[in-house]
């Protein structure tokens, strides 16, 4: 088993830090305060990259694997550890990487070079009003219409509403389409924002300000046949498996942002003096750095394991499909936690200082508590995602 | 135009602790990146060609120990936009005087040849400006050093531009071939993007040796006349901070006082 990373993986990991060293970290501030990502920035990391990581070259993207993308989100999470900057690019780089597997030529070639340029945004909503992890409780529902899906409904807690709106784009859509088959009667497909019939509102959050939240409504809006993601009425499959990328570089931004706190906090310890000692001299506060540096590095490489998996799934290497989603589960849940287990004690050894905004930790314990409390997947429906593979489906609550 | 591109891979200093090995820095477990200013000078190569067209090739000596971080720097000028490189490290590299460098360059660029040869005008590692200068004088072609910007001219010319002290701007044109090196003011480098660092771990980088070179240990140990005798970092100051207590007016006083005994105020 080979831990290290090819020379390109190296090379890419610099240049990512290179760049957001100069270009994310100095401005994570503004980005908290001004409630918006600079589109400079995001036309950045499109030329570097960044945002098309794993969407083919023939439409606009590099080529890369998802292990590079979880790579960078580690960095991005370093960078701005709001998570906001974050949040923008896991949605735009896992969900295209689904769209460029089980688009359509049509939606690829019209959607992702936009995506991968920073010029446009593309985002997941399936959450609702009625229930985020509950599929059975959905009501958003399509019927065909000679070629095209009339789409009625409402989503929340949608994020990139107002990026969307402002730079175009829009997200990858759940809708009930058979509502008799249940989770089986699901469809999946690109709605841009823009679209005639959708109205949308935006949500005030607590944290991750660079990026908005919202409630978009649907009524009776078209769905072209070329929107619709890989198979009818097998959406629920797809977006759990598009899940399955987006939950990765989630856990990636998470692993950066914790692994930021702890060096925040190691340069606070070494040169902070207390009773005639620094605070890194005392075993209180350096056993706890330790076990943070021991957890961040065994989270970091079980996120590692998940993207190895992913890619080697991804090259036709014959990976159950098992031990995706319970390396995936695994990384989800626990590296938000850890990165607000870290974020809190480094603050802890700060003191009054962290309660200030001089420092960015209560930007990041803001941020990353997006995570905890649900984004991209509930602490618990990871863990159901765990007990159905290992113990069996039987042992579902909902069975 | 072909243009040679003088690459120095130095020690990254961030998150390195450096330690001291005999009369030098322990070189075994570095991380090496491009000298900053010789980024510059290879942005600024790479806007050359982009204008006139023609040839980016990096040339890098190095130690032979700290090959795979200095051939991961030569992917990166790869991934950046130049189109070929010659990597000649040698294990006795830490000894050599920079008139050893330039003398084992000037040999490769005078076999390679070249229109202009542009280096970053000082190493971060070693705070030296002489290579440059030097392997310019050993070539027999003019130099310019310091340079902030390059106009190319007609018939062979090239203008550059050298800002010296107060704000007074010199400009110098030299004839082709000659060698510069520049500031790092004189251009923002890019960014390497994702699918040219695909493509950059796949080119060939071309190695070479003293021995290919026919230059000798007898040679090399000639030209080697300034030789370094050791390297101590700064001891440790005691932390000096003085507290002091009273009341403001009372503080006040004393720092008065204290001022004044030092002889930094006077009443």
């Amino acid at each position: 088993m080979d831990f290290s990373l090819s020379d390109e993986e190296q090379l890419f990991q610099k240049t990512v830090h290179d760049f957001l060293k100069d270009n994310l970290a100095p401005i994570a501030r503004d980005i908290d305060n001004d409630h918006r990502i600079p589109e400079k920035l995001l036309h950045g990391m499109g030329e570097i990259g960044l945002l098309g990581a794993t969407i083919p070259e023939k439409y606009g993207g590099q080529g890369g694997s998802i292990t590079m993308a979880t790579l960078g989100a580690m960095e991005i999470g370093a960078a701005d550890p709001s998570m906001a900057t974050a949040v923008y690019y896991l949605l735009v780089t896992g969900w295209s990487h689904l769209a460029s597997k089980l688009g359509t030529e049509e939606l690829r070639q019209s959607l992702l070079p936009k995506v991968a340029a920073g010029r446009e945004f593309l985002g997941i909503a399936t959450t609702e009003p009625g229930g985020g992890s509950d599929l059975a409780a959905m009501k958003t529902n399509a019927k065909r219409e000679g070629k095209r899906l009339i789409l009625n409904g409402e989503k929340i807690y949608i994020s990139g509403v107002s990026e969307a709106k402002r730079m175009g784009g829009g997200h990858l859509t759940l809708m009930k389409t058979d509502p008799s088959l249940k989770h089986k009667g699901l469809t999946f497909a690109y709605v841009p924002i823009n679209s005639k019939g959708i109205e949308t509102t935006v949500l005030e959050n607590m944290g991750r300000m660079g990026i908005s939240t919202g409630i978009v409504s649907y009524r009776d809006v078209d769905v072209v046949k070329e929107n619709i993601i890989g198979e009818y009425n097998r959406g629920f499959f797809h977006a759990m498996a598009g899940f399955n990328y987006a939950r990765t570089l989630v856990s990636a931004a998470c692993v950066g942002a914790a692994q930021w706190a702890l060096e925040v906090g190691a340069e606070y310890i070494k040169r902070r003096s207390a009773f005639g000692s620094t605070l890194a001299r005392y075993e209180g506060v350096s056993f706890e750095f330790a076990d943070l540096a021991v957890q961040v590095e065994m989270v970091r490489n079980q996120v590692m394991k998940a993207a190895t998996l992913l890619d080697a799934y991804d090259s036709g290497k014959n990976v159950p499909m098992k031990d995706i989603n319970i390396a995936v589960s695994a990384s989800k849940l626990t590296a938000p936690p850890l990165a607000l287990d870290t974020i809190k004690k480094v603050m802890m050894w700060h003191g009054a200082l962290s309660y200030t905004k001089d420092t960015y930790l209560e930007m990041a314990m803001r941020g990353i508590l997006s995570y905890v409390v649900g984004a991209e997947g509930a602490l618990n429906i990871m863990r159901l995602v765990i007990v159905r593979d290992l113990l069996g489906p039987e042992f579902l609550p909902y069975r | 135009m072909k243009i040679i591109v003088l690459a120095k891979a130095v020690p990254e200093v961030r998150n390195v602790r450096l330690a001291l090995k005999g009369g030098d820095i322990d070189r075994s477990d570095l991380n090496y990146i491009i000298n900053e200013q010789d980024d510059y000078a290879l942005e600024e190569a790479l806007r050359q060609k982009e204008k006139n067209g023609g040839e980016v090739v990096v040339l890098t000596l190095g130690e032979e120990a700290g090959r795979k971080g200095i051939t991961q720097m030569v992917r990166q000028c790869y991934a950046k936009g130049a189109d070929r490189a010659i990597m000649a490290l040698d294990a006795s590299y830490g000894d050599w005087d920079d008139a050893v460098k330039a003398r084992i360059a000037s040999s490769i660029i005078s076999s390679e040849g070249a229109d202009i040869i542009i280096g970053g005008s000082q190493s971060f590692d070693t705070a030296s400006s002489r290579f440059g200068p030097m392997v310019a004088e050993l070539l027999d072609i003019p130099h310019a050093t310091l340079i902030t910007a390059l106009r190319n001219e007609e018939g062979g010319r090239i203008t550059v531009y050298r800002d010296l002290e107060q704000g007074v701007q010199e400009i110098v044109e030299l004839a082709l071939p000659c060698l510069v090196t520049v500031q790092t003011g004189i251009n923002t480098p890019r960014y390497a993007s994702l699918n040219k660092i695909i493509a950059a771990t796949k080119k060939e980088i071309k190695s070479t040796s003293l021995t290919e070179l026919q230059i000798s240990a007898q040679q090399i140990e000639a030209w080697n006349r300034v030789r370094r005798v050791s390297v101590a970092f700064p001891t440790e100051k005691e932390s000096n901070t003085l507290f002091l207590q009273g009341k403001p007016e009372e503080e006040a006083a004393q720092l008065v006082k204290l001022l004044g005994e030092k002889g930094l105020i006077q009443r």
